[in-house]
């Protein structure tokens, strides 16, 4: 018993102090302000949080108060859709020199997203997200076309923390930065890391990659870019 | 002999962790995306707290969010992926005292969390609550959480029909797969309080719907979690014709790091979310968090062995968001057929 209350305290310093080597020391920082904000104390409730205490507020008393407070209510706030916003209408990648106006993308007969039209033109996938919006917007652009490079012909020379800039048809801009490139096979696509729902506001930017397929006319691989909104 | 047996679980608990040193806490190579924490208080009759979020053994507090009155959700927060620490103190209570209430969270890339305090003041305890679910294309997810002080169980309903008879308080529901839309929810108690409200279901959206104590009854926090494309297209887009295919591979001109099944890390490894959970005691402040911080490490041990085994061999899809193209890992999605016009 002596033993183990002696022990007991000192193995969860040591794993307090990172004796696993799991602790993040070496995690990698986060990207976004709000996750580093650190101890930046938010002076009201958290939206959502109008909650009102309809018994503890009137006795408040000097000094942190633990105790039970019977009938306190919740007020939750009317949820607002967010503004959604205008449609985008140019694409510009700094890094690689690539401005470009946006088409508008659409499903294809077979649940595909139909590319667009032109090799020196990106598109947006207009029945997705629109990009600023919460969720993962997707432009799409060609690699080559037959005889030579397309719009998108070195995307996979992105990197993490390179931008993006997308502006939209009311003139506004929204600013994206690089999370990572990543080539996957057509054949076993990340939809659901493509696609999928996320908290907050996405881009993908999708071009061809891989090897040439000649007997199906296409590359095999999908260079994606995932970048997410740069505060 | 009691001391050894005392002392065999806290071992066991390490040695695992010890052994499975990076599940899904450290990836390597191509960095992969954040995860999302948020933070909540969905405990009736406790009072106002402030709540502290951590890297896991770190002291310095990453975020403090102060007086987060009952009912109250924070945004979400990006996270790298890993291990943290949420303690919750009483509001005003100085940062170096022992918190009431500390839970670890294990955020996997692409993936949210909710951790809340919920239950009632006497046993409240922090819940990690997975956010993330996997919803078709044209469809929307909802769950709910129950936090009404008012009644233990909850019947919940979604236009005619009811979609959970026997919610606890404490509890949060299953995912289920909507068709979108303006949706009408019912919350009844069981003795006869009731709510209602009607939630805008966009295609693609996941929702929370929190059962809360109202000024009268109960009232319903209505949040949406994620937002996605309503349709999701099918595969890859083909977007070349090979004008480039001669001299070198498209695309990756400069660097081909992230080829095919190599990209990213991480695939199909540990998913598990720390769940533990800790009561508040009378004991010494200091023998509590020693309690309490093992009891985490234990929960949160016993749920990565658990979720170690099912998962399968891992995709080769390059995939930095393990169970999402896998499917293996995401949260359960019910599908209630009596909610769906499909």
């Amino acid at each position: 018993m002596k033993v183990s209350g002696a022990l007991v305290p000192l193995l969860c310093a040591w794993l307090l102090t990172g004796g696993c080597g799991n602790a993040p020391a070496d995690a990698p920082a986060p990207q976004t302000t709000p996750a580093t904000r650190a101890v930046s104390a938010s002076p009201t409730a958290p939206p959502g949080g109008s909650a009102t205490t309809s018994s503890s507020r009137g006795t408040t008393t000097p000094g942190p108060v633990w105790s039970a407070v019977p009938g306190q209510v919740a007020v939750p706030p009317t949820p607002s859709p967010g503004a959604r916003h205008a449609e985008p209408a140019l694409v510009t990648i700094p890094a690689l020199g690539v401005r470009s106006d946006l088409e508008r993308l659409t499903i294809g007969p077979n649940g595909e997203l139909t590319p667009p039209r032109a090799f020196d033109r990106a598109g947006w996938y207009a029945a997705g997200v629109r990009p600023g919006n919460t969720g993962p917007a997707v432009i799409a652009g060609h690699v080559d076309s037959e005889s030579g490079p397309a719009v998108f012909a070195e995307l996979g020379r992105l990197r993490k923390g390179d931008e993006i800039h997308v502006g939209r048809t009311d003139g506004t801009r929204v600013l994206f930065e690089v999370d990572a490139v990543r080539t996957a096979a057509k054949a076993d696509f990340p939809t659901g890391d493509v696609y999928g729902a996320t908290p907050d506001a996405q881009l993908r930017l999708i071009t061809c990659g891989g090897r040439f397929d000649d007997e199906r006319g296409h590359y095999t691989d999908n260079v994606i870019v995932f970048a997410s909104l740069k505060p | 002999m009691k001391s050894t047996r005392l002392l065999t679980l806290p071992l066991i608990a390490l040695i695992v962790l010890c052994a499975t040193p990076s599940a899904a806490a450290t990836p390597s190579g191509p960095r992969a995306a954040d995860g999302y924490v948020r933070l909540a208080h969905f405990s009736p009759d406790t009072p106002a707290v402030d709540v502290y979020l951590y890297d896991f053994g770190g002291e310095k507090a990453r975020l403090v969010l102060e007086h987060v009155p009952y009912g109250a959700l924070s945004p979400y927060q990006k996270l790298a992926p890993g291990q943290y620490t949420v303690a919750m103190r009483a509001a005003g209570a100085k940062s170096s005292t022992p918190p009431v209430l500390s839970t670890n969270v294990r955020v996997v890339p692409g993936r949210a969390y909710t951790v809340a305090g919920t239950g009632p003041f006497k046993s409240i305890r922090l819940s990690v609550l997975p956010d993330t679910a996997d919803v078709p294309s044209q469809r929307a997810g909802l769950r709910f959480v129950a936090a009404s002080l008012k009644t233990r169980l909850l019947r919940l309903g979604v236009g005619d029909g009811t979609v959970a008879s026997r919610l606890r308080f404490g509890a949060a529901s299953d995912h289920l797969v909507l068709p979108p839309g303006e949706r009408t929810v019912t919350a009844k108690g069981a003795s006869g309080e009731s709510a209602t409200s009607k939630v805008s279901l966009a295609p693609g959206a996941v929702h929370t719907v929190v059962v809360l104590d109202g000024e009268t009854g109960l009232t319903l926090l209505d949040v949406r979690d994620a937002a996605g494309p309503g349709i999701t297209p099918e595969g890859g887009v083909d977007t070349g014709l090979g004008g480039l295919a001669t001299t070198a591979p498209a695309g990756t001109t400069a660097t081909d790091t992230t080829g095919t099944g190599t990209a990213n890390t991480g695939t199909g490894t540990g998913t598990g979310t720390g769940t533990g959970t800790a009561s508040i005691g009378t004991d010494s402040p200091g023998r509590f968090l020693a309690v309490a911080v093992l009891a985490a490490l234990i929960a949160g041990t016993a749920v990565t062995v658990r979720r170690r085994a099912p998962v399968p061999a891992a995709p080769s899809a390059s995939s930095g968001r393990p169970g999402r193209s896998a499917r293996s890992g995401r949260d359960r999605v019910v599908e209630r057929s009596r909610c769906d016009s499909r």
